[in-house]
């Protein structure tokens, strides 16, 4: 029964195993057929010059078939051929009774045993239905069951693209079957060059250089014949071959190159520089000597390599490997302007200095410079030739002169230096460039016009919102109150400016004088009334605030002030516009001048080439007329800028009449131009001559009339020049009276030259009690508080001064130190001796000893001074007692003649305060200085009424002193002024005055005080004498002593 | 030019055109003698007479230069430029040496006039450059009607037919269309001229601030009414005198005319003995040698006709013409239609002239015309020159400064300053005062202003352009339209005039009138033409 069983199993097993076959035969032949379609079409698609992107392609698909095809053989397989029934259903798919027979016995037989043990069926019938089923499978053909026509199909498919191959490999030839072996293999990998191996020993190389390079011929021993050289180099190769050789040759392989071209800067120019392009070897003989001694050469001309090779005929023998060849570049030259700076401003006239330095890597072969003047041509000029120098240095200079460069005018200037390449060609390169700029005053004033300009228009903003805003003549509130205090501050700020611009103006060489004096004075005006209206103001303020609105006193005050900063605002405003104007119109003349003297230039030019005529000197001619109209055109378009805001005060109708005529000067220039194109130099000189007539009569009536002011200037003018005749007047009047009151004082001296001579023998007590006295204010100082600083200083320096007098023996000037000494000496011991009351009754603040002590201390340095005064006095009599009855007769008359002038003074201060609210032309300290000598002469006055020539003469001496000062500033502006008193009133400069104003810190030496000439004139200034003391009493050399005193004294004297 | 003058000119000129072979011989001698005198009609500008001369004549002989000559010079009295340089260069009248030079007087008219545009009216034809010379026309057309009204009133008769105006567009033009050089035009004062049957009228927009256009033509008509009305035999000081009288006829009285300044400076002259005789007024006014003694000249013709009138009585004034065209020499036309000898005549005038009374307002000093474009007439800042005070002349720099920034107020206060010092002398300073004030809404003070200054002032136009802003803010129209027309009648070429008035005339209801300003003032507003 087992039999039958198993040749069921048999018979079933051999249905799998062939389904098996069959469906991994099918899966081969699709697979392999879907797989090659996929790599000949890649092939094709290579072939037809696909990239190397269709490589992958290919691969992927075929690969992809061949897995699906693999797939589905394993369905098939899964799905039909596993298992019993499967294999039952292949083995039997046509008889069903056959395959169900075959699926019974195969289930009964796994159930056999159990079917055997329950008994639950026959096991007999079942093994019958075995050997039936067996025999029945038995007769089964497998061939016949499972046919292999799927095998046969996917063979036949194989076939037919295999037929395909063939058909399409025979047809794309080498390419196809290339481009399927690129597919199967990938791109084939290059062949890399042949292995060259050195073939020869060391190489000595000789360098012969280009001529123009001066080097000397260079030979290198040793070498692996490498190859580095400038261009144009010749280079001479030496070697031996490692074999006998009959033929030697040297294979060249260099890049060609371009020359590039050059541009300023002494850059290569990237743009200008050719791509390298390669050539063929180039193939150079050698000599064979010795069967293996080989030379040769070739010359650098670019970077690149050669080898050395051996032949036979057509045929190589051996190669070298390539050995490099480095063309060293010639580079450009350089030049660098190293001074002056790029733009510098100079005269006219001048001539410019310019330091350069060029370098270049072989060598220089010449400088040049280039001249670039407006409106005309470039000019060049070789200025240096060098001998193949790599560096060099120098200077050179510009003769402006010759230019003609008008004010204003630029001149643009570089350098240019060329190397000697003799190879590529010479390089040049430039500097870069830089400008000369010619001085032009009337620029800077016209810059100095525009800031004092945009001051004024401050000012005008200042007046109009006062005018618009400011409350007058109403009851002062705390609100108007404010307006009007924001309205001081805005004074003040607006004459600090002033005062700044003044001092910048000042320091400006081209800034009208007149300009900055004008606006130091307005800022001193204003600012003096600004302060007080501020102080009214804030009184005013206090009172409101008090609730005292009712005090309309100080509210007049107030509107007063008001209307008095409006005045001065207003009198500022229209000098200052007046002042611009005359500037404005001036610089009309100026222009007109200057156009005159450029066509005269043209003129001169015309007339030289009338002698000698050329092409050259035409075209230059052509340039200077369009220089000459464009400079024209600038001036006349300023003028017509100029004229339009002058107040015909200044620039009147005349002179505008004249300026029309201008605008035909141009047409004339024209007409030259013509003339010159055509040729015909006479016509061209007449016109030139025309306009030469026609800018004659423009500029003298320019002249006549820019400097005409209007009447009111006219009149101002002639009031200023009346009081200076006035100050002159009084001043020689004041020098007359000085020198015969100094007559008498010269006799008082005689008189008592004696008792002077006895008193030597007393000065050293008195300068012991002046030390005495010194030593204890300087003791008091301890005790000092801020409210005695003051006294204490003086009464201190005054000590000293007295000191340092009786040292000298100078008894004149201790007597006047110690009694200008006592007045500060008993004020600091009243207000010592009040403090240490204070302390004493309030001892909070301070220590009330310490305090009495230095009241103590100031009161004890009274009597030694006194007593210094009280000898001193003894030793000047009374000149009453001395003097004789004529002499004291002379000194009254003069102390009436004193008074009359000191009235005459007064006169001359009224006229000038009334000139003062006309026009800011003086600065706010001329009453004072004035004032200051009215001073001294009352004070002479009453000194010579007394009888007393010494102090007379010396408060005579010092009114003549502040009368000088203003009479120096006056003469200045009439020097300013000019045309006898009739010009333009220019200001009065406050630097002028030194009266110690606050324009006195602006540092002008001319504000010194006027020495006054002659010997014995007077004492010298008191400051003076002291620090004379102060330095004799440094000491000096033994040997000098006698020589420094004298000196000193002479000095003093 | 005198007639006298004249008719030697014109016969020296025919001088060639007579010398020359006469085409037909027999009738020659008549033929000239006619051209003869139709050459002395057309110099007395007896038209009429002249062309029933000419027309047959060149009608009959087109080719004789005699005859082209007259006929040249005709047409050249007709206007007809183009005809006349055509005939007289066929009459050969350009020799040298030829007096008057006729061809070269028609040539310059043509080439002036070229693109002249034409208006006419019913007695006025008006010839004026194109563009915004226009703005004349209507009302040169208005006032010629009225003063050709009121002659016709006063005098009896006008000639009948159309008058020609030209309107020149400078004095280098009126130099080259009359026998005046420009120099003596700019010295004199001369702005317009009755000469060649026209009146030459030079466009206001030529001086810096206009000048009275209207009763300048209205003047140049008087001549051409007494011209034709004595044959042109009335001596200059005779024609100037009736001309001055009677150029307001047309807005008022005669004689009205004399400024204060005038007036005054007749009085000096008199008491002084510094007159100018009527021998010095020959030829023509135009050559005295300043404005000044143009001035004084014309004052005292005006004196002399006033004194005819108040010493005949009306109708003196007639007579004294009608006996000037009856060929009697001015004097004794003078002594017989006041029955007074020559002499007491001048006597009596002189005393006339001391002692006539000063006019109240109007110009207080001589009103020197300033041309444009003569830079010696100086610029805006000359008026201010003017104001005598020092002070005051600051404060009104001041107010200018501020009035340029927009600072109504502050330069109204500065102006006031000015004004408190000088009064109202300075038509510029007032008229600036009253624009500050009218700025900064002070309208009361503004309108005081006004009202003094143009008393004083009456014929600067700025104040009555000031015073008609200043109606007009009222909206009292009427009285904003006569300030208006008072300013134009000295500067029409000020857009603001045209514009006021438009409105003016709008509110009014005058729709026709407010147009026609309107586009005026568009017209003047378009372009600096000026």
């Amino acid at each position: 029964m087992a039999v039958a069983y198993s040749e069921i199993a048999r018979a079933l097993a051999g249905a799998r195993r062939r389904r098996g076959w069959i469906a991994a035969a099918a899966f081969l032949g699709y697979g392999a057929s879907a797989a090659l379609l996929f790599l000949l079409l890649g092939a094709a698609a290579l072939s037809l010059g696909a990239g190397p992107w269709v490589r992958p392609i290919a691969l992927s698909l075929a690969v992809c078939a061949v897995g699906a095809a693999a797939g589905w053989t394993v369905l098939s397989v899964l799905r039909s051929g596993l298992g019993e029934p499967g294999a039952a259903r292949a083995l039997a798919a046509e008889d069903e009774s056959l395959r169900s027979d075959l699926l019974s016995a195969v289930e009964l037989e796994r159930d056999r045993g159990e079917v055997q043990r329950t008994g639950r069926f026959s096991v007999a019938l079942l093994d019958a239905h075995a050997v039936r089923t067996a025999e029945r499978a038995r007769g089964v053909d497998l061939r016949r069951a499972i046919p292999a026509r799927p095998a046969r199909r996917a063979g036949l498919a194989l076939g037919g693209v295999s037929l395909l191959h063939l058909v399409a490999l025979v047809a794309g030839g080498a390419t196809l079957a290339g481009a399927y072996g690129r597919v199967l293999a990938g791109e084939p990998a290059r062949a890399g060059p042949p292995r060259a191996e050195p073939i020869t020993g060391d190489v000595q190389i000789t360098y012969r250089y280009p001529a123009y390079m001066g080097r000397p011929e260079k030979k290198l021993s040793g070498t692996g014949g490498e190859v580095a050289a400038p261009s144009g180099t010749e280079v001479r190769l030496e070697t031996r071959s490692d074999r006998p050789v009959v033929e030697a040759q040297i294979l060249l392989e260099t890049g060609a190159r371009t020359a590039p071209a050059a541009r300023a800067g002494g850059e290569p120019d990237p743009a200008g520089q050719a791509a390298p392009a390669r050539e063929g070897p180039q193939v150079l003989a050698l000599s064979v000597a010795n069967g293996r001694d080989l030379s040769g050469g070739f010359v650098v001309k670019d970077s690149g390599s050669y080898r050395f090779r051996f032949t036979r005929g057509s045929k190589v023998l051996a190669l070298g490997p390539p050995i490099p060849v480095a063309a060293e570049p010639d580079a450009f030259p350089e030049v660098r302007i190293t001074a002056p700076a790029q733009e510098v401003e100079v005269d006219a006239r001048d001539r410019v200095r310019v330091d350069w330095i060029a370098s270049d890597d072989v060598g220089l072969q010449d400088l040049t410079l280039v001249l670039k003047v407006p409106a005309a041509e470039e000019k060049r000029r070789v200025v240096r030739s060098f001998d193949a120098t790599r560096r060099e240095s120098g200077s050179l200079e510009v003769d402006l002169a010759p230019l003609r460069l008008a004010e204003g005018e630029k001149l643009l200037y570089w350098l240019e230096v060329r190397d000697g390449d003799a190879v590529s060609g010479p390089k040049r390169a430039a500097s870069t460039t830089h400008a000369v700029k010619i001085y032009s005053e009337a620029e800077h004033r016209r810059a100095a016009l525009q800031k004092a300009q945009a001051l004024w228009e401050e000012m005008v903003r200042l007046l109009g919102d006062r005018l618009e805003r400011l409350p007058r003549g109403e009851k002062s509130n705390l609100e108007s109150l404010s307006v009007g205090e924001s309205f001081d501050l805005r004074g003040r700020t607006l004459a600090d400016r002033l005062r700044a611009a003044a001092a910048e103006l000042r320091r400006d060489r081209s800034a009208p004088a007149e300009l900055a004096a004008a606006l130091a004075n307005v800022s001193g005006g204003v600012r003096a009334v600004a302060e007080r209206t501020a102080t009214a103001r804030l009184n005013l303020g206090r009172l409101l605030r008090m609730g005292r609105a009712d005090d309309l006193r100080l509210q007049r005050w107030v509107d007063d002030l008001d209307a008095e900063m409006d005045a001065e605002l207003e009198k500022d405003v229209l000098y200052l516009e007046k002042l611009f104007d005359q500037r404005k119109a001036e610089d009309l003349v100026r222009m007109a001048r200057d156009l005159a003297q450029r066509r005269r230039d043209l003129a001169s030019l015309l007339e030289k080439y009338r002698q000698a005529p050329s092409d050259q000197a035409r075209k230059e001619l052509l340039a200077e007329v369009a220089r000459l109209k464009a400079r024209m055109q600038e001036m006349l378009a300023r003028m017509a800028e100029l004229a339009k805001g002058i107040d015909d005060e200044h620039m009147n109708a005349e002179a505008l009449a004249e300026m029309s005529r201008s605008k035909d000067l141009m047409g004339g220039l024209d007409r030259v131009a013509e003339m010159l194109q055509k040729g015909d130099l006479e016509a061209a000189l007449r016109e030139l001559d025309a306009m030469g007539s026609l800018m004659q009569e423009m500029l003298a009536s320019l002249e006549r009339t820019a400097g005409q002011p209007g009447k009111q200037n006219a009149a101002l003018a002639k009031e200023m020049m009346e009081l200076k005749r006035q100050l002159e007047a009084v001043q020689a009047e004041q020098e007359q009276l000085a020198a015969e009151t100094e007559r008498v004082k010269a006799e008082y001296r005689r008189r008592i030259a004696e008792r002077i001579q006895a008193a030597e023998d007393r000065a050293r007590h008195m300068a012991e009690l002046a030390r005495e006295a010194r030593e204890r204010v300087r003791e008091a100082g301890k005790g000092v508080g801020m409210r005695s600083e003051e006294a204490f200083g003086t009464s201190r320096d005054r000590l000293q001064d007295l000191e340092k007098a009786l040292a000298m023996r100078d008894f004149d000037a201790a007597l006047e130190s110690v009694r200008r000494a006592l007045p500060p000496m008993q004020r600091l011991a009243i207000e010592l001796e009040e403090d240490a009351l204070t302390a004493e009754r309030y001892p909070m603040g301070r220590e009330p000893e310490r305090a009495r002590e230095a009241a103590q201390k100031a009161e004890a340095a009274l009597p030694p001074a006194r007593q210094v005064r009280q000898e001193l006095e003894r030793l000047f009599p009374d000149p009453r007692a001395v003097l004789g009855p004529g002499e004291q007769a002379r000194l009254d008359r003069q102390s009436r003649r004193q008074a009359e002038l000191e009235r005459q003074a007064g006169a001359m201060q009224q006229r000038l305060q009334q000139l003062m609210k006309e026009a800011p032309i003086f600065p706010p300290q001329a009453p004072q200085l004035v004032g200051e000598s009215r001073g001294h002469m009352q004070q002479a006055a009453e000194e010579l009424g007394r009888k007393n020539p010494q102090r007379g003469h010396s408060q005579q001496r010092q009114a003549l002193d502040a009368l000088s000062r203003f009479r120096k500033g006056l003469e200045e502006m009439a020097r300013r002024g000019g045309r006898g008193g009739g010009g333009f009133p220019f200001p009065f400069a406050a630097v002028d005055l030194g009266g110690g104003g606050e324009e006195g810190s602006m540092g002008d030496p001319s504000r010194e005080k006027v020495e006054i000439p002659g010997a014995e004139a007077h004492r010298a200034p008191e400051e003076f004498r002291r620090d004379l003391l102060e330095a004799m009493k440094q000491g000096a050399p033994e040997a000098y002593q006698a020589e420094v005193k004298r000196y000193y004294e002479e000095l003093v004297r | 030019m005198t007639g006298r003058a004249l008719r030697l000119a014109a016969l020296v000129a025919l001088a060639p055109a007579l010398a020359a072979p006469a085409p037909q011989a027999e009738d020659a001698p008549q033929r000239y003698r006619q051209v003869a005198v139709a050459m002395r009609h057309l110099v007395d500008e007896e038209m009429d007479q002249a062309r029933a001369l000419v027309e047959p004549l060149l009608e009959a002989h087109p080719g004789d230069p005699a005859v082209a000559m007259a006929a040249g010079v005709l047409r050249l009295h007709e206007q007809r430029y183009d005809e006349a340089v055509r005939l007289l260069e066929a009459s050969d009248a350009s020799s040298p040496g030829t007096p008057g030079d006729w061809l070269e007087l028609a040539r310059k008219a043509r080439e002036v006039t070229r693109g002249y545009q034409r208006a006419e009216g019913r007695h006025v034809v008006v010839f004026h450059p194109k563009g915004k010379d226009e703005v004349l026309v209507p009302y040169l057309q208005e006032m010629l009607e009225a003063e050709r009204a009121a002659l016709e009133r006063a005098f009896g008769r006008v000639p009948a037919g159309k008058v020609a105006v030209e309107i020149v567009p400078s004095t280098r033009d009126l130099a080259r269309l009359s026998t005046l050089s420009e120099e003596e035009i700019k010295t004199s004062g001369t702005i317009a001229i009755c000469k060649f049957n026209k009146l030459m009228v030079t466009s206001p927009k030529a001086l810096l601030r206009g000048y009275d256009w209207l009763d300048t033509a209205a003047h140049e008509y008087v001549h051409y009414v007494v011209t034709r009305h004595t044959r042109n035999q009335t001596p200059i000081w005779l024609h100037e005198g009736i001309a001055k009288w009677a150029e307001t006829l047309w807005r008022g009285r005669g004689g009205e005319s004399m400024s204060p300044y005038s007036a005054a400076l007749l009085r000096d002259a008199a008491r002084q003995g510094r007159l100018i005789t009527f021998a010095q007024m020959h030829p023509s006014m135009a050559k005295l040698p300043s404005q000044e003694d143009a001035a004084l000249a014309f004052a005292e013709v005006l004196a002399a006709v006033e004194w005819i009138e108040r010493r005949g009585g009306p109708g003196a004034l007639v007579k004294v013409l009608d006996n000037v065209a009856e060929g009697r020499p001015a004097d004794q036309a003078v002594s017989r239609a006041l029955s007074l000898p020559f002499d007491a005549f001048l006597a009596e005038w002189r005393r006339w002239m001391a002692t006539r009374p000063l006019p109240e307002g109007g110009d207080r000093e001589l009103k020197v015309l300033r041309f444009k474009g003569d830079p010696k007439h100086g610029g805006s800042h000359s008026e201010w020159a003017d104001i005598p005070d020092d002070r005051a002349r600051g404060f009104a720099r001041l107010g200018e400064i501020f009035r340029e920034r927009g600072r109504w107020e502050a330069a109204r206060q500065e102006y006031a300053k000015a004004v408190s010092r000088v009064g109202g002398r300075s038509a510029a300073l007032a008229s600036k005062f009253a624009l500050a004030s009218l700025m900064s809404g002070r309208e009361g003070e503004a309108a005081a202003v006004l009202g003094e200054a143009v008393r004083l002032h009456p014929g600067y136009a700025a104040l009555h352009v000031n015073m008609g802003r200043l109606y007009a803010k009222k909206q009292s129209w009427q009285a904003a339209r006569d300030a208006f027309l008072l300013a134009n009648r000295t500067d029409p070429f000020d857009p603001e005039i045209h514009a006021g008035l438009a409105r003016a005339y709008e509110a009014l209801g005058e729709k026709a009138l407010a147009e026609r300003e309107q586009r005026f003032a568009g017209l003047l507003a378009g372009g600096d033409e000026r």
